[in-house]
């Protein structure tokens, strides 16, 4: 009789043992799997925030490399030729149509052209932007497997632009903390942006001015932008 | 008897009369509005919070700023558009996107007009270069509306106090007070510190 108590007792202790590390294993799973979507979710808004910022920007590497700059000052050439807008029309739409539903990626496609094709007419163009600091900062879920998902960054711009009232090229550092809700459904394995739901945007404070320099030709203004490093002026 | 009868007509048409122009009163928002008084209130509080009277909303303050503009100026609460305490407020109180509804649909506020960075077809034109919108006159009445990614939602309200100099980008033109960064005469179309201004819609309105 004690004899049978005892086998009984150890194999019940052995199915709790194991039970237990059954449950410990499975919430450690569940834990990863999570972690592995916020991570994929993150990762989905950021190249997003990334996407729409980068709408209508020439890069500077092209400006600086390709572009007669002079030129283009005396308004002798253009700065982004017909060619040369249909390229960086194509790379632009392909980074939207890859972060967003093709409702909100094609609707973007005209201002990129519209954007693009004044920068021949008025001296106020942007040449890098980026996001700094992407940070998860609530996950939910939605209707129709959709999730939602806020995120806290911050936003960047740099840019060259004439100002009338002094004749000189301004090169810019614009800076400003994002803090928004973005729905996302799953789309051949991916998650895409179908929705901004709300955002806030905390622009610099006046301590910080977005203005890092005048310069008498847009060259040097250009190379000036180029070196401004967005990290370094954070004001956030 | 006649004299009588008379008079009786009399009181039937002032009463008349008075309730005519009470209704008037309410119905003609702008002559009730007080430019003076609602540029005072944005100045005295762009930069601080009048918590003794309203809460300060601290992921975006901006349409409670504008919304406490417009109650300075005269704009009357209603079920539609009120603040009672820091708990009991409509969104359209606190909200933007809800502001902007309510001075549209509800107030009957007039649409002065939209605005893109560099145009876009039809009915978006471009503020490039454009400080003083020919349609704002920078005389405290105006609510200045933003939407950063262009889906039609909006996201950010500010109120056009006056025209002259940012003191921060330099630029000339109407200049606006808002909340969420605290800001003073900041250019209207705040190109100068929105990384987002190629994606961004303007509305504005006069109340």
């Amino acid at each position: 009789m004690k004899k049978r108590t005892i086998i009984f007792g150890a194999i019940s202790l052995i199915c709790v043992m194991c039970i237990g590390a059954s449950a410990f294993m499975l919430s450690g799973f569940a834990q990863d799997a999570s972690e592995a979507q916020d991570k994929e979710l993150l990762e989905a808004v950021t190249a997003a925030e990334e996407a729409i910022l980068s709408v209508g920007v020439v890069p500077a590497e092209y400006l600086l490399e390709e572009v007669d700059l002079a030129a283009v000052e005396a308004g002798e050439a253009e700065l982004v030729p017909q060619e040369v807008k249909e390229k960086l029309m194509e790379a632009q739409d392909s980074s939207l149509a890859d972060a967003y539903t093709k409702d909100i990626a094609d609707p973007l496609h005209e201002t990129i052209g519209t954007v693009l094709e004044a920068s021949n007419d008025l001296i106020d163009f942007d040449i890098d932007s980026g996001v700094l600091s992407p940070t998860l900062i609530s996950t939910q879920k939605g209707e129709n497997g959709q999730m939602i998902v806020m995120i806290e960054c911050v936003g960047w711009l740099k840019a060259v632009q004439q100002i009338e009232t002094d004749d000189l090229y301004h090169a810019q550092l614009i800076m400003a903390k994002d803090l928004i809700t973005y729905s996302l459904i799953e789309q051949d394995g991916q998650w895409v942006v179908n929705g901004t739901l709300d955002m806030t945007m905390e622009i610099a404070p006046d301590t910080y001015s977005p203005f890092k320099g005048a310069y008498e030709t847009l060259e040097e203004a250009v190379r000036a932008a180029t070196m401004l490093n967005p990290e370094e002026e954070n004001p956030f | 008897m006649v004299k009588r009868k008379n008079s009786n007509i009399q009181r039937i048409l002032s009463a008349f009369l008075i309730a005519v122009m009470f209704l008037m009163g309410f119905s003609t928002n702008a002559s009730a509005f007080n430019n003076g008084s609602a540029v005072r209130y944005a100045d005295k509080y762009y930069k601080t919070y009048n918590t003794a009277k309203y809460r300060k909303f601290v992921r975006g303050d901006c349409a409670n700023y504008v919304s406490q503009i417009l109650y300075a100026g005269g704009m009357g609460m209603n079920e539609n558009w009120r603040y009672k305490n820091s708990s009991t407020y409509t969104k359209s109180w606190a909200v933007a996107n809800d502001l902007k509804n309510y001075l549209k649909y509800t107030y009957g506020a007039t649409f002065l007009g939209c605005w893109t960075k560099k145009g876009t077809s039809g009915d978006f034109p471009s503020y490039a270069y454009v400080n003083n919108s020919s349609n704002l006159l920078g005389q405290g009445n105006e609510v200045i509306v933003y939407d950063w990614h262009g889906e039609g939602i909006m996201d950010h309200v500010s109120f056009c106090v006056r025209t002259g100099k940012d003191p921060d980008s330099g630029r000339y033109g109407d200049l606006v007070n808002q909340h969420t960064t605290n800001r003073k005469d900041a250019i209207w179309n705040l190109d100068p510190y929105n990384p987002h201004r190629k994606t961004t819609r303007i509305y504005a309105f006069r109340v």
